[in-house]
């Protein structure tokens, strides 16, 4: 490595002096030009701010964060040659004193002290200690940077630091920012009936939410979209009787406060949900959609051989209106439209439900979707995965939904994942990639002979253009909970296995990164409280959110 | 191989030179390189100290940059386990001069890192009054306040 630093003599120094004060001037012109935009700035953004508690202080210091960086760039792009070259010929005058009122005048008093430190360098020690007795001098929009960076727990701390913080942290300005830069992380929230478990996943931490609103109520099924958790259904015991439930609960984790939303048509237990964003354009189409679907209930397209209608589709979502999970978040702000469907589940006597239904947030209304195929059988699990709702049966039958066109399409796959009747299969879906945990036997091509009796649990995923299953993974874990729940986050496929041993309740939580060639599993975090949920474990159901 | 040098001068006058490339990584220098391409470039609010630890970071992504041309995600962890490593070993006030200088230099990438630092030292503190002490913020709130806000924040906890 070459060595960067090459101190000069003072001869070459004072040879220098002339280009030096050259660009001094230089540096002065531009600030120069750079209070002049500040100060135009300057009026916008105190109308922005509008008022409230750290009002003063947050445009002083908005001078200084405009003026350092961004405008210094800004100044560079629209800046002509000639512009240029006239400034520079213009100011002859002395460099150190003007130049530093200048400065002094677009910087924050940390800045000051920054100066102050470069004519003192000696003293180095001294100005340690100097800083421990002062505020925090990276201006405002730099510090929005940093707090815009911080987890979601942290954040909250920061609203109680000062006023400027709160104020700074809780725009919805900020939020939006928070929201596109990415800069959010995923929780994970697990419900066991009454309970509430809230997993931080970047900082490794379960929180209990304390909440009364899903007590007594079980056997209901959970969705995420918007930073809102959705919980369907259910059923609740009323005086030796059981009530089932038609009622939607959105819990939203950041205000903690729970709503309604409009009820389903149907009371259900266990329905088997999905929420997916969808375009406004989609509006004409999703009501002419379903018009046309109810009044033709003879599923014609089902019986598709060749799979045309599969393949168009697919073809077709490639890129269009209705959008996965990630590409959710970045048009979050363009429409907060989005649908949520529930089909299958029992009804009031617990007897099985082939019905579905949507609800389109736009209108907060249920409308009924054409009915499971005839010999689909019981929905065991569905996912939504480019628009389509897929559902996957007890009868190992998989069909999917076209949102946007309102019907099933019949899927034929091959060869399809084998499995153990008493685990229940789950759909997954990736970054538009539909993946299947399946539990099966071991055979003898996974080295275990003699061993038949093994169960494993694989991960399964779906090509969606041939619609071939290929094994993706073995899971480590011997399967011990016929319910284990997943969600996914981008490339993360996220698993929570519970199962009550010795009358105590152990909790497994497992991830596989789908993107690496190698896809395996890790164990990330056993649940402290997990012996707390000792009542019916079985009937867990999990969440994903960014926070 | 002559690769054209500039020469940057700190607030003391010291001066540092540097390979452009590595120099260009700053928008601000980039720019001022090429309308000025014979000069020194004072940095005047810059400390050599600072500058030497911008010059530190330029280099490294600079040889990353052009080192690997398809350099797949193996160098970009290394470059980013080293960016770790990089604003690890800063104490706190020097960091915010480093993100200053980031800041006014223009460089997206260190500004990110240092940002991120900034964030993840207020992440590590456990409460607000740990906040305020280490980056010394007075507290402007009432008791009364800081409850009611404690009660509308409502994280899951």
């Amino acid at each position: 490595m070459m060595i960067s630093e090459k101190p000069l003599g003072e001869e070459s120094i004072r040879k220098d002096l002339e280009g030096l004060t050259v660009s001094k001037r230089l540096v002065k012109s531009v600030s120069q030009k750079l209070k002049k935009k500040i100060s135009t700035k300057t009026e916008v953004e105190e109308a922005e701010a509008g008022g409230g508690g750290g009002g003063g202080a947050l445009n002083c210091l908005n001078i200084s964060g405009r003026g350092v960086g961004c405008k210094v760039a800004d100044t560079g792009d629209d800046l002509e040659d000639k512009r240029w070259s006239s400034a520079t010929s213009e100011s002859l005058t002395t460099i150190c004193g003007t130049e530093e009122t200048t400065r002094l005048d677009c910087f924050s008093h940390g800045v000051k002290e920054m100066f102050w430190k470069k004519h003192n360098n000696n003293n180095r020690k001294y100005i340690e200690s100097k800083h421990h007795n002062h505020h925090i001098f990276l201006p405002d929009d730099i510090l929005e940077m940093c707090l815009m960076r911080l987890p979601l727990t942290s954040l909250m701390n920061a609203h109680l630091v000062c006023k400027k913080w709160r104020h700074m942290a809780t725009t919805q300005r900020f939020l939006q920012m928070r929201r596109e830069g990415s800069f959010q992380s995923p929780w994970l929230f697990l419900f066991a009936s009454g309970e509430i478990h809230g997993y931080d996943v970047s900082q490794d931490r379960w929180h209990r939410v304390e909440s009364d609103v899903l007590k007594g109520r079980f056997m209901y099924s959970v969705t995420s979209i918007h930073e809102e958790v959705y919980v369907i259904g259910g059923r609740s015991e009323d005086r030796n009787s059981f009530k089932t439930h038609r009622g939607v609960l959105v819990f939203s984790p950041l205000t903690k406060s729970w709503r309604k939303i409009k009820s389903m048509r149907h009371a259900r237990t266990l329905p088997v949900v999905g929420a997916t964003h969808v375009s406004s354009s989609q509006l004409s189409t999703l009501q002419q959609s379903q018009r046309f679907h109810r009044s033709s209930r003879e599923s014609d397209v089902y019986e598709d051989p060749h799979r045309f209608s599969v393949r168009r589709s697919h073809a077709d979502q490639t890129g269009t209106v209705i959008s996965h999970r990630s590409s959710t978040r970045l048009k979050l702000n363009s429409s907060k439209r989005f649908v949520l469907i529930a089909i299958g589940g029992c009804g009031l006597f617990d007897e099985p439900l082939d019905s579905g239904e949507m609800y389109d947030s736009a209108t907060n209304t249920w409308s009924e979707i054409q009915r499971l195929p005839v010999d689909f059988g019981a929905v065991s699990c569905g996912i939504i995965c480019n628009g389509i709702f897929y559902a996957y049966s007890e009868n190992d039958r998989l069909s999917g939904y076209d949102i946007e066109r309102g019907f099933w399409i019949g899927i034929q796959t091959s060869p399809i994942p084998p499995r153990v009747h008493e685990f229940y299969p789950k759909l997954i879906s990736c970054n538009n990639r539909l993946f299947m945990l399946s539990v099966s036997w071991c055979d003898e091509g996974d080295g275990q002979i003699g061993r038949r009796n093994k169960a494993v649990r694989k991960l399964w995923e779906l090509d969606l253009a041939y619609l071939t299953w290929t094994e993706v993974s073995v899971h480590p874990d011997a399967p011990m909970d016929w319910n284990a729940t997943y969600v996914s986050d981008q490339n993360i496929l996220m698993g929570v296995e519970m199962f009550k041993i010795f009358g105590q309740v152990l909790g497994f939580f497992t991830v596989c990164d789908v993107s690496r060639e190698e896809v395996s599993w890790r164990h990330v975090s056993r649940n402290q409280r997990s012996q707390k949920l000792n009542r019916s474990c079985m009937n867990k159901t999990i969440a994903l959110l960014h926070l | 191989m002559s690769k054209k040098m500039i020469v940057l001068k700190s607030s003391e006058g010291v001066s540092f030179v540097v390979e452009e490339a590595v120099a260009r990584q700053s928008k601000i220098i980039s720019f001022l390189v090429e309308e000025f391409p014979d000069r020194e470039l004072p940095l005047t609010n810059m400390t050599s100290e600072i500058l030497r630890k911008t010059i530190e970071y330029c280099k490294k992504h600079v040889v990353e940059d052009d080192g690997g041309g398809d350099s797949s995600s193996s160098s970009s962890g290394d470059l980013k386990e080293w960016d770790v490593k990089f604003v690890a070993e800063i104490d706190q006030p020097r960091l915010m001069d480093l993100l200053m200088a980031a800041n006014y230099l223009d460089i997206p990438s260190l500004l990110d890192v240092t940002c991120q630092k900034v964030a993840d030292t207020i992440a590590a503190c456990n409460d607000e009054k740990e906040i305020r002490a280490t980056f010394n913020i007075e507290n402007d709130f009432t008791e009364e306040e800081v409850e009611a806000i404690r009660m509308e924040n409502q994280y899951p906890i």
